[in-house]
């Protein structure tokens, strides 16, 4: 590679993390200089994203560039940046995307005291971002995995003052990191199989022997997995992303739309190598004849049906898109899962420019209404922010799947992949779900902007500031038109190795799906055409919200967000007081001596043990380490 | 003889910085406030550490090959001179509100301190089962002295009775572990007894005493009861020191006597190590999580970080010497810091309760921020250090395919993860006021700084840089 | 059958080992522990004279170490004396099952 595009990997890789330094020693007392370093730095590393993306257009090879970083024994760790279409793609996504909404987070964080940390932290999440898009293998990939987590936990407690956000930090932090141990143990036993980390060599090594995993083949692959749904948000790991809303908007557009939870299925197509390979299980569960892909497409299918129906019923504006996210990243997943890592990358390019759009249209409106964030107190505001309105409209419509807007495409995509994969099941499902996106967006549509107010505070509701639509405007005309930019082909260049993508007029492509693949397209338009009609029965001139009449109990259900939440909590302070009381007592019968002995309950017998056995405080610890002896001796002893 | 004596002259150069710091003391006759006794002490270990690149440590056998410093041991014996010379800096006695000990008698205190790294010094040499003994009685008698040496303290007194009792009687199974094991060879030689051990039931008793005697060293499950009582009654900078350097040491010896001399065991030994290790990890981690006193909670943290140690211990080979020197040099700088930020607020306003740590990101932000990266480093985050060291210790276990106790780790490491965070929440995210009195905003020495500046330093640097794990790695492949 | 055989001596010692382990575990009298544990130590110095004796009488190296532990224990039990004494002043008594303000 060329001396100076090695240095414009450099400079956008390093670029936010030198303005997280710079902001965090010289600009922590001025919002404005930390703001220009921040919007800088990622401006900066946009054009120079730019200028590799036109750059590499011409040149078809990927490249690749490391320099040893760690070597140990046969593990060796590079430092790298690998360059393909898809890592061009990520790093004008999370470059552009990002950069429109630092721009916003200026104009909505404006007056917040702690303005300098927030843009610290942005900068920092940037930085990890593009560290996982750049990386050649897995443990740089990994390392940045983790930073990402924990910038993420800085940025949704941002707000720290309120206990809801420092929980929801914690929990999000926490949940990842529990997809994490898969993902970790994954990687070791990749490296210990097949003797590397680096994705290109994996990839040469299974393209020689595709059975060179052995039986480990699924397993590893699943483990991989693990990884992607905690970032991701996949069932049963989503339940951090709704609480996540906790932080402020810009935060949630950034983390939650473009860039975090984008990073699982990112690394899903970036090592979809791994899945290609058939089932292979240990001996003793060879019957489960799954392969790891079939998993991958059915939890992202429960994903995304699952959350589809939590959002039809809940009325939080941020939660809606919330839960509306995890239900197109179930998409995104369940396409790697039907064999379309190109499709899934195509939607998570479109979906990160609705989905940004909408909650930068989202946190307009919290703004104007002084963070009033329940739609049922809106009502009426296409009239009062109709630059909002009217974006936000296009965001709709791009979510929902209405051609001629980008999200048409792109879920068409996926739907056409599972229905050529041969997956009917999930093919339904997916045309299902595209019923329900059409139900709760329009829903919150016309109880938030339709009809007449419904609270005071709309009558003082205000459009916002030019800094604040300015991106709104930036982030619609992709939204609308990137179904024409030839992303997918792009992708299809990609995946399929070399197979030239057939140059086509933005024309042939408008209609394309319906060329292509026509049972898939006709089924995804008339779900959203019933949709529509029904948001329009149930919520065109509706005062409450009709539908908990209508269901009942699964309404409720639905509010509850099927009860996710409890049961976790249920499970986790089941195992927590078991294991609290299990090592208390332990720690109280070793630890604690004759005076607490008969004053706790829970301690008396081994009280009553420990006075027959005439033993004080250290006399146990002795009598302790006597039986440790004993016990170790038969261990070795019986092996 | 000249040139045997060159061979130990790290030691004796220590004994003689040991004397001349106990001389001081006894010239200055107490009028002094102890200043040049750190001085002299943190000086004369600089001194010696840049003197081992210089040929104070020369890879070369003495005494009828009793003792050899191995490329591994010169990296332990680095360790400890840097752990010491952090230690006598930690105590530098600066305005103090608590008359907190040692700061009475700082010239015993630091010349105990020295005494004590000698015997450690002596102990990674030793290759003959005599001078290992004793070497681990001059590590432990000093630190016995120095965890009672606030004397007029009941607290002190206490953690001093049960130091000295469980140390003597874990000694007392050592031994007589030992003298099985010369029963049997016949030779104090470690490489001659290792040579002539073969699999019977005896070897086996053997293997477990010296296990009981080796476990009170490293604190592992269930031999690590005198751990918390001791490590918070002792002053703060002993329980720092004892928690990095006295472990350091016990891993080596761990190294030199369990895995060195039942070699001929060794499937037994990688299985009692691993279930020793689970048990550990996640004993210390889930005791941890209910702790409040800021030493005992780092005793239980230091707990499983042995646990997670011996991950490392599991894989014989120098991948597995690699990940735990390295990680025992992480851990020592990570643990450091922590217990420095400790040593600094619990010597400024006697506070040891994390529950008073409330907004100390406000009051004192630089060493909230130590702290922050001390817990972030000790639960394996990113860049930090930690993070390269688990990874290490967890890939030597699957390089020998025991999955499990990764999976083991690995979740351990999580719950780990969690005890951390509610340190830094008390610091950085809690801001009711609950009745509690903030931390004023201390005035921390320069010494007490150039402590954590390093510990900080190293701790990023060390997970940064390729260097430090590439020599762990040289060091490893050619022996201990 | 004339006198004591390496047996006679290996099963005096494990008495040994076994009364110090006993008087660890029951004794309430810190003093009365410490002289306990000197029994243990003693029980593995007199292994190794033992083995030294009958076994391997080339090999100096079992007489030596007995005389190591000696030192060794007279050291610890001048600290331990020490501590107890300290101890004393602040609790007046050397009952360890009371001495237990340290837990949990």
């Amino acid at each position: 590679m060329h001396p100076i595009l090695i240095l414009f990997l450099w400079l956008i890789l390093f670029l936010p993390l030198a303005a997280a330094v710079g902001i965090t020693l010289f600009a922590l007392r001025s919002p404005a200089r930390s703001a220009q370093l921040s919007i800088g730095a990622i401006g900066a590393a946009f054009g120079l994203s730019l200028a590799l993306f036109w750059h590499f257009s011409s040149h078809p090879e990927p490249p690749e560039w490391y320099i040893n970083w760690l070597s140990v024994a046969d593990l060796k760790i590079d430092l790298g940046f690998r360059l393909d279409p898809l890592s061009l793609l990520m790093l004008l996504i999370v470059t552009g995307v990002g950069g429109a909404i630092h721009i916003y987070s200026w104009g909505y964080l404006r007056g917040d005291r702690s303005v300098p940390r927030f843009f610290a932290c942005l900068s920092f999440f940037t930085f990890s971002m593009l560290g996982i898009v750049l990386a050649n293998n897995f443990v740089q990939m990994f390392i940045f995995w983790e930073l990402v987590g924990l910038s993420s936990y800085l940025l949704i407690g941002f707000w720290h003052e309120r206990p809801a956000a420092a929980d929801a930090a914690k929990k999000a932090f926490l949940v990842n990191r529990l997809g994490d141990f898969g993902f970790l143990i994954g990687i070791l036993i990749l490296w210990n199989v097949l003797g590397s980390v680096h994705f290109q060599t994996l990839q040469g090594k299974l393209a020689d022997n595709p059975h060179a995993l052995w039986s480990l083949t699924t397993v590893a692959g699943l483990l991989i997995f693990c990884g992607a749904m905690g970032k991701s948000a996949q069932f049963p790991l989503h339940v951090w992303l709704p609480d996540a809303m906790e932080g402020p908007t810009p935060v949630s557009a950034l983390i939650h739309a473009a860039t975090m939870v984008a990073a699982g299925v990112y690394m899903l197509c970036r090592v979809f190598f791994l899945f290609q390979a058939a089932p292979q299980w240990p001996d003793d569960i060879a019957w489960l004849q799954v392969s790891a892909l079939d998993v991958i497409a059915w939890i992202g299918g429960i994903t995304a049906l699952l959350s589809a129906l939590m959002a039809v019923q809940q009325n939080d504006i941020k939660r809606i898109l919330a839960y509306s996210t995890l239900s197109q990243l179930g998409y995104m997943v369940m396409a790697v899962g039907v064999n379309g890592p190109g499709q899934g990358m195509y939607h998570l390019t479109t979906h990160a420019f609705f989905k940004a759009l909408l909650f930068l249209g989202a946190g307009s409106v919290i703004l104007a209404l002084h963070h009033e964030q329940d739609i049922w107190k809106m009502g009426g505001l296409a009239k009062k922010m109709p630059l909002t309105y009217w974006t936000f409209l296009i965001g709709t419509l791009a979510l929902c799947g209405v051609p001629p807007f980008s999200g048409f495409y792109s879920k068409d995509a996926i739907l056409a992949a599972a229905f050529e994969h041969g997956q009917f099941v999930l093919f339904g499902l997916g045309v299902g779900v595209a019923m329900l996106t059409a139900l709760y967006m329009f829903r919150l549509v016309w109880v938030a902007f339709g009809g007449s107010a419904r609270s005071a505070a709309v009558n003082h509701a205000q459009e916002s500031p030019r800094i604040i639509t300015l991106p709104l405007i930036a982030l619609a005309i992709p939204s609308a038109l990137a179904g024409f930019f030839g992303i997918d082909h792009y992708l299809a260049g990609y995946f399929s190795h070399g197979r030239s993508a057939e140059a086509a007029s933005w024309l042939h492509r408008l209609v394309a799906p319906f060329a292509q693949a026509p049972l898939p397209a006709w089924a995804g338009l008339v779900a959203v055409g019933v949709g529509f009609v029904a948001a329009w029965q149930l919520y065109r001139e509706a005062k409450t919200d009709p539908l908990p009449r209508l269901l009942g109990g699964f309404a409720q259900a639905m509010r509850e967000r099927f009860y996710f939440d409890e049961l976790y909590a249920k499970i986790i302070a089941y195992t927590q007081d078991a294991l609290a009381t299990v090592v208390d007592g332990l720690d109280r019968w070793i630890l604690a001596g004759t005076l607490v002995r008969g004053v706790h309950g829970t301690v008396e017998l081994a009280g009553r043990l420990l006075r027959l056995l005439q033993t004080g405080n250290l006399q146990t610890y002795a009598l302790v380490v006597a039986t440790g002896v004993l016990l170790l001796l038969y261990c070795l002893i019986v092996r | 003889m000249l040139e045997q004596l060159a061979t130990i002259s790290n030691e004796l150069l220590l004994t003689l910085l040991a004397f001349t710091v106990f001389s001081i003391s006894l010239v200055s006759l107490k009028k002094t406030d102890g200043k040049a006794e750190v001085l002299v002490t943190a000086g004369g270990l600089l001194a010696l550490l840049v003197l081992s690149f210089a040929g104070t440590m020369p890879h070369r056998a003495a005494f009828g090959d009793a003792y050899v410093t191995g490329p591994v041991a010169a990296i332990f014996k680095r360790l400890f001179l840097a752990a010491g010379i952090l230690m006598a800096l930690l105590s530098w006695p600066g305005k103090r509100k608590t008359d907190v000990a040692p700061f009475h008698h700082l010239g015993e205190y630091l010349g105990l301190l020295l005494l004590s790294i000698i015997g450690m010094c002596f102990l990674v040499s030793a290759m003959e089962l005599a001078l290992l003994y004793v070497g681990l009685e001059l590590v432990t008698i000093p630190l016995i002295l120095l965890v009672a040496i606030n004397r007029h303290e009941l607290r002190s007194a206490e953690a001093g009775m049960k130091y000295v009792l469980f140390s003597a009687m874990s000694s007392g199974l050592l031994l007589y572990g030992l003298s099985l094991v010369y029963g049997m060879a016949g030779t104090l030689s470690l490489a001659g007894i290792a040579a002539k051990l073969t699999w019977t039931p005896l070897t086996v008793m053997a293997l477990a005493l010296v296990m009981g005697g080796v476990g009170f060293k490293i604190s592992a499950v269930p031999f690590h009861l005198w751990t918390p009582d001791t490590y918070e009654g002792a002053p703060v900078p002993v329980t720092a020191f004892l928690s990095v350097a006295s472990k350091a040491a016990g891993f080596a010896l761990f190294y030199k006597v369990v895995a060195g001399l039942f070699a001929v065991l060794g499937p037994s030994v990688v299985v009692m190590v691993s279930i020793l290790a689970t048990l550990t990890m996640t004993f210390g981690n889930l005791v941890a999580l209910q702790q409040t006193n800021l030493k005992r909670f780092l005793a239980f943290s230091s707990i499983a970080q042995a646990g997670f140690l011996m991950i490392g211990l599991v894989h014989g080979g120098p991948l597995g010497l690699t990940s735990v020197v390295f990680y025992l040099a992480v851990y020592l700088f990570s643990n450091l810091a922590a217990f420095g930020v400790v040593t600094v607020v619990s010597a400024a306003t006697g506070k040891e309760d994390m529950r008073d740590y409330l907004g100390l990101s406000e009051s004192n932000p630089k060493l909230a921020l130590v702290m922050m990266l001390a817990m972030f480093s000790l639960a394996g985050i990113p860049p930090l250090a930690g993070f390269l060291g688990k990874f290490y210790l967890f890939a030597a276990a699957a390089e020998k395919g025991m999955y499990w106790l990764v999976f083991v780790g690995a979740v351990n490491a999580t719950i780990s993860l969690y005890y951390y965070l509610i340190v830094i929440k008390w610091m950085y995210l809690l801001k009711a006021a609950e009745g509690r009195q903030r931390i004023e905003p201390i005035e921390v020495s320069w010494a007490s700084w150039v402590v954590l500046g390093v510990s900080t330093v190293a701790m990023i640097v060390i997970g940064i840089l390729p260097q430090f794990i590439h020599w762990a790695e040289v060091a490893a492949s050619s022996g201990f | 059958m004339n006198g004591p055989t390496l047996e006679h001596y290996l099963v005096f010692s494990a008495l040994l080992f076994c009364i110090g382990l006993y008087g660890m575990l029951t004794r309430r009298n810190l003093i009365a522990m410490l002289m306990s544990v000197e029994l243990v130590l003693n029980a593995a110095a007199l292994n190794f004279v033992a083995f030294h004796h009958f076994l391997f009488p080339g090999d100096s190296g079992g007489a030596v170490f007995p005389i190591f532990i000696i030192a060794v224990a007279a050291a610890e039990a001048a600290v331990a004396l020490a501590i107890f004494i300290a101890l004393f002043r602040h609790q007046q008594h050397l009952d360890v099952q009371q001495s237990d303000s340290l837990k949990g």
